[in-house]
């Protein structure tokens, strides 16, 4: 399952907050024009991720459940 | 008066019986030219002559006239309204199938669509553009065109409105309707996208149709409903797309919860 939306919709805290709350697994990558952040997580723990600064409205991709 | 002269009458009859003869059919015929003048002289007294009436009856064809001058000046007026109403009725009938039209849909991509339609095709407009309120920049993006001329490239910086055009520059500055007779290179109107107060965008118009001889002053009522009705149905066209993109994200991520 794969999920998607804008930026512009949604704060990435309340990503974070969604996939911590649910337990899930999987990658968030966030995007804009310049930049892209990946943060892995498991069971809604964050355990891995790339530095990177987003500015503006990107936007997200989550792959989950692996 | 009649008077009746026969010289054969006098001719001496040649017997005596034919002279009696001659005696009572000349009395006879006398008697009978007697009763002639008599009548003629009856029908002659009792004959009237009509009364003169060629000055009556002329003073009366001055008035049928006169009369037909005004049915015709009537007539003509009629005409001219007739012809007016007919222009207002499919000036009206363009109004409500142009705001039938921005108001049908709640795709941004239609309602411009829709706008492209009203300018090109009840307007006649051959090129224009326009422009909406960046939210990003605070700008000004050009988000329609068609067939911009080639000065106008200068206005813009990839899809953003740099300014330097007067008339599209006024009215951005006063939310005025502006149709300028002579454009020379800059915009023949300038026409504000209003919602409730405020502009939200404008639509430039370059030129327009060789046909539309009194310019863009006989559309002034499209402008004028394009003004007032185009950028609010933009606008409520784009918050309903944000707004159900919104909601589906949120959607997605409450999937995400436990027991979903």
């Amino acid at each position: 399952m794969t999920i998607s939306g804008r930026l512009d919709d949604v704060k990435v805290g309340e990503v974070l907050q969604f996939i911590q709350l649910g337990e899930r697994s999987g990658t968030l990558v966030l995007q804009t024009e310049g930049a892209e952040a990946k943060i892995e997580f498991h069971r809604g723990a964050s355990a891995r991720h790339g530095a990177a600064v987003l500015y503006g409205s990107g936007i997200f991709s989550l792959p989950v459940g692996w | 008066m009649i008077s009746y002269k026969n010289d054969a009458l006098k001719q001496v009859p040649s017997s005596a019986q034919d002279g009696a003869e001659w005696a009572r059919t000349l009395d006879e015929l006398n008697s009978t030219l007697n009763a002639a003048g008599t009548l003629l002289r009856r029908l002659d007294s009792e004959l009237v002559l009509p009364p003169d009436r060629s000055a009556e009856m002329q003073t009366e064809l001055e008035t049928v006239n006169t009369e037909m001058a005004l049915v015709k000046k009537d007539r003509d007026l009629l005409a001219s309204q007739l012809s007016d109403a007919v222009v207002q009725t499919a000036r009206s009938m363009n109004l409500y199938v142009a705001t039938y039209q921005l108001h049908g849909t709640l795709d941004p991509e239609e309602v411009l669509d829709a706008i492209a339609e009203i300018v090109g095709d009840l307007i006649g407009a051959k090129s224009f553009m326009i422009l909406l309120r960046d939210q990003e920049t605070d700008g000004w993006k050009v988000v329609l065109q068609e067939d911009l001329p080639t000065h106008t490239m200068e206005l813009l910086s990839g899809s953003q409105y740099r300014g330097g055009d007067p008339v599209i520059d006024a009215t951005l500055a006063d939310s005025r309707l502006r149709i300028e007779a002579h454009g020379n290179e800059s915009a023949i109107a300038a026409v504000p996208l209003r919602m409730e107060h405020s502009i939200v965008g404008v639509l430039a118009v370059f030129r327009i149709l060789a046909h539309k001889v009194d310019g863009l002053n006989e559309d002034r009522e499209l402008l004028d409903m394009l003004s007032d009705h185009a950028g609010s149905a933009l606008l409520a066209a784009e918050v309903f797309t944000s707004t159900r993109r919104r909601l589906k994200t949120l959607d997605q991520l409450v999937g995400l919860l436990p027991g979903n």
